[in-house]
């Protein structure tokens, strides 16, 4: 079986919790208290990692669908699996149609957005493929770059004296902070690791699971905060709220020594490789949910839902419907899979107690 | 080479020690005529076989000839240690006894054999033995006696360095690993050897060291090795086609080297050194992307212009690969992220060109590549000839007809500058090959078609292994003690690991730590 290692998972947890999370100025509705929703947002998300990794540490060698077997059954937990399993592959759509807008948007006016996003789905499909392992791998290559980028163009904001931390203030009111958080926050970025319960078994060292995900975790919160707080400091509430792709727009600003400027496309190309990270953990979180459900081989399953993917990517109209999608969709029925149903399995392993597991039926685990 | 016979030979079926019977063998016949007939039907009457006719002063009736193939023995050799000896042996001796007598204690080369069969006899002459054989007796003595005109130890062609060992393997096997015996005198080193080919039957060394080589990958190539079967091993890159881990992929997961330091350092990195009868090239795997960027020089030279040397390696490794696609890219597509001066500099050069930038990208680079390809084609003499038509009549005159831009010859010829400084030619090839497909995405989908590209690229790379080492690694997966060293260079007291990320088997190369007189007291 493949296996990863514990500085993989660390990895991971952040690039796909970053993931396409910069495009956003997220918690904007709080105002210039939008880094302090993040904070919220990350707190609550807390929680729901807990309850995952709490279930994780149940049954450590089964996958989600595993998981959702063993506690509700073969059947019911097969049906669960299935519709989790499209809920996710909707959430990959959504990134999927992200990577057109932001290829339209930014770098090619021109282009046919189908193309970008055979493009992005054909480059993560064959990252599934190869397997968990050459995905995390990649990652592992991609982040220190990233890390690298990101503390750059950090560095070039104060060189040019972007930053007020006057606009940060003052403070809005605990009400606008929570309402902004919760659970808009909570669920994007944060609940989304839920996909790491398909993803935990793989990890080599059992034991670092726990330690690794919530040391992940809490630096990707950092540096969220840490950019959000930024991009509010450069360009204040109203702009903030205004411009499609915050990020963007602050680091045009950035212009040093006369030739250091049009930063932009080094965001861009961040945002690709962010997007591209989540893309492919989902669309492998997908693979992994289905593939014990119907038996197919990883190649066969990776076409099969790659098709669908970029074919329900296809049926979405403009970017306008793509935002209002998304927010419908997170506040509507994400939270019955990060919250609901991991809150009932919760429930009936307690009721269960230390009992042991009943053990795993082979017919229900295919490696 | 003698030691060849002990080799394991499952994969050659034309070879006699693979009918594991022995008994379809066809025997030599005791009647030396006899035998003398069927050995030269054998190989056709050719003219360079030699058959001398002897007789010995201890036994006058016995009939006797000396049997060898002229130019892959050494015939003063020859006359010394064998003819003069059984001529004028005078002992009295036991008929019966002869040719153990023969054997042991007249004929004085360095190995001896006796052989029972005509195709064993065959094969013994064609390794470069000769035969020693009496009338009455169906056995023969084969004497190693191979030699025969061999190049010399001369300075390295391809791997040059300023300072360090100006010595490079040649064309023998044996002498290679005499080379390498002297620069590492440990009883560690080891050496299988395995004949591979129908035809050649071509002599293959596996070189590592006991207890630094993971002994899984020993076996695993030895295996693969054995597996061959084709009739002609000409050169060490049959072996690494045969032998690695994938074909479908632009990038080398071997290492070739001509200079016995090179080879030295590896097998002490815990690497394993496959060396090749007929060619100076040797490999050495497994090796990781980062291996490649390594030159023996770096070891030679002060700590802190190694690191300096091999970062600017990889950025001239990256340039040469993207920067025509960039180029393409920046001037077709995103003419915004230039500063405004260089902008309008660029678009004025452009002025009045008939072509596309990735039409005039192509044609040049084609134009560069055919250019070194008949460089290392063409004979000595017309040299100057073609550098003349490259330099004057391709490049300066082409920007003055007004067919391509200067900006486009400078990054051209930046690009093929760069792709030079890779130590390994094997990954600069693969870096030519690579540009060309970035080139057209980089013309059709701008820096979105790059960056596409490349990460397929790192898909494929991370996905990759070498003998079962991660490619990307020690960066993915990370090995902590290694990658800085696959950065830089550290002084050699920091070097406390053995390279191979994957290394097991004794990683510490040495205690490490400060000298004790550079600590401060």
């Amino acid at each position: 079986m493949e296996r990863i290692g514990s500085h993989q998972l660390y990895v991971g947890i952040i690039m796909f919790v970053l993931g396409s999370a910069p495009l956003y100025e997220l918690g904007v509705e709080a105002k210039q208290n939008a880094p302090l929703a993040m904070l919220v947002g990350a707190l609550a998300g807390l929680l729901l990692v807990g309850m995952y990794l709490y279930l994780y540490h149940r049954a450590p060698e089964a996958g989600l669908t595993e998981l959702y077997r063993l506690h509700f059954g073969l059947w019911i937990g097969s049906g669960i699996a299935f519709v989790h399993g499209m809920e996710l592959a909707f959430e990959a759509t959504h990134l999927l149609r992200e990577y057109g807008y932001l290829t339209t948007l930014t770098l090619l006016e021109s282009a046919p957005g189908w193309l970008m996003m055979l493009i992005a789905c054909l480059l993560a499909g064959y990252t599934v493929i190869k397997g968990v392992e050459v995905l995390f791998r990649v990652i592992e290559i991609l982040f220190p770059l990233t890390l690298t980028s990101y503390i750059m163009l950090a560095v070039m904001l104060y060189l040019n004296k972007l930053p007020d931390l006057h606009r940060l203030l003052p403070f809005v009111g605990f009400g606008s902070i929570i309402r902004a958080a919760l659970p808009t926050i909570m669920v994007f970025p944060f609940g989304q690791i839920i996909v790491f319960l398909a993803i935990w078994n793989y990890v080599r060292e059992k034991q670092r699971v726990t330690r690794m995900t919530l040391a992940g975790y809490l630096t990707v919160t950092a540096m969220l905060t840490y950019g959000n707080a930024m991009i509010m400091a450069v360009l204040g509430p109203q702009l903030a709220k205004g411009s499609s792709i915050p990020l963007l727009q602050v680091v045009q600003l950035i212009e040093l020594g006369g030739f250091i400027e049009r930063l932009d496309i080094i965001v861009t190309l961040l945002l690709f490789f962010g997007l591209y990270v989540k893309l492919a953990i989902g669309f492998m979180a997908v693979v992994l949910i289905v593939q014990p459900l119907f038996k197919w081989n990883r190649t066969v399953c990776a076409w099969v839902i790659g098709t669908l993917l970029f074919t329900i990517a296809l049926l979405e109209r403009n970017y306008t419907t793509h935002v209002w999608l998304g927010r419908y969709f997170m506040n509507n029925y994400v939270l019955i899979f990060q919250l609901g149903i991991p809150a009932v399995m919760l429930l009936i392993g307690l009721r269960r107690g230390k009992t042991p597991m009943p053990a795993i039926d082979s017919e229900m685990i295919i490696k | 080479m003698f030691g060849s016979n002990k080799g394991n030979r499952n994969g050659n079926k034309s070879q006699p020690q693979a009918r594991a019977d022995g008994s379809k063998l066809e025997p030599l016949s005791p009647n030396l005529t006899a035998s003398l007939q069927s050995i030269r039907a054998k190989l056709g009457n050719s003219g360079d076989v030699m058959i001398r006719a002897l007789r010995s002063d201890a036994m006058p009736g016995l009939e006797m000839a000396v049997v060898y193939i002229r130019a892959i023995v050494e015939e003063d050799h020859i006359h010394q240690n064998v003819i003069h000896p059984v001529m004028g042996w005078s002992a009295p001796l036991e008929p019966a006894t002869w040719m153990e007598t023969l054997r042991q204690r007249v004929i004085s080369t360095g190995a001896t054999k006796l052989i029972h069969s005509i195709d064993d006899a065959i094969y013994a002459l064609l390794d470069g033995q000769c035969l020693v054989m009496t009338n009455g007796f169906g056995q023969a003595v084969a004497a190693e006696t191979s030699g025969g005109e061999m190049r010399s130890v001369s300075e390295p062609n391809t791997q040059t360095v300023i300072r360090g060992p100006q010595y490079s393997f040649n064309e023998s096997m044996t002498t290679n690993v005499g080379l390498l015996r002297r620069i590492v005198r440990s009883a560690d080193f080891r050496m299988k050897t395995i004949t591979v080919g129908r035809k050649t039957r071509t002599s293959v060394g596996i070189i590592y060291m006991d207890q630094i080589a993971d002994p899984k990958v020993v076996d695993e190539i030895e295996r693969r090795i054995n597996e061959i079967d084709i009739d002609g091993i000409l050169e060490s890159n049959y072996i690494e086609e045969f032998i690695s881990d994938q074909t479908f992929t632009p990038f080398p997961t071997m290492m070739n080297s001509e200079r016995p330091d090179t080879v030295a350092s590896s097998i002490l990195d815990g690497q394993i050194a496959i060396l090749v009868d007929g060619t100076p090239f040797v490999l050495i795997g497994p090796a990781t992307f980062f291996h490649f960027f390594r030159s023996a020089e770096d070891n030679y030279q002060r700590f802190d212009i190694s690191s300096f040397l091999r970062i600017l390696r990889y950025v001239a490794f990256l340039a040469s690969m993207l920067l025509p696609s960039l180029f393409i890219a920046i001037t077709t597509f995103h003419q915004e992220m230039l500063p405004t001066p260089l902008l309008i500099s660029l678009a004025s050069q452009r002025e009045g060109i008939p072509f596309p930038a990735l039409v005039e990208a192509l044609l040049m680079e084609f134009t560069f590549e055919i250019l070194r390809e008949a460089g290392v084609r063409m004979p000595r003499a017309i040299g100057p000839a073609i550098s003349i038509v490259g330099a004057l009549v391709l490049g300066q005159s082409a920007v003055q007809a007004g067919l391509v831009s200067p900006a486009m010859v400078i990054v051209v010829s930046f690009t093929a500058i760069s792709n030079f400084v890779t130590p390994q030619i094997s990954m600069a090839s693969a870096s030519r090959l690579i540009r060309f497909t970035l080139m057209l995405l980089a013309g059709v989908l701008g820096i979105f078609g790059i960056m596409a590209g490349v990460l397929f690229l790192l898909i494929h790379m991370t996905g990759l292994r070498s003998f079962g080492v991660p490619y990307m690694a020690p960066f993915a997966p990370v090995y902590n003690q290694v990658w800085p060293d696959m950065i830089i260079r550290l002084p050699w007291w920091a070097r406390v690991y053995r390279l191979l990320a994957t290394s097991k088997v004794n990683p510490h190369r040495q205690q490490g730590g400060r000298p004790s007189h550079q600590k401060r007291k």
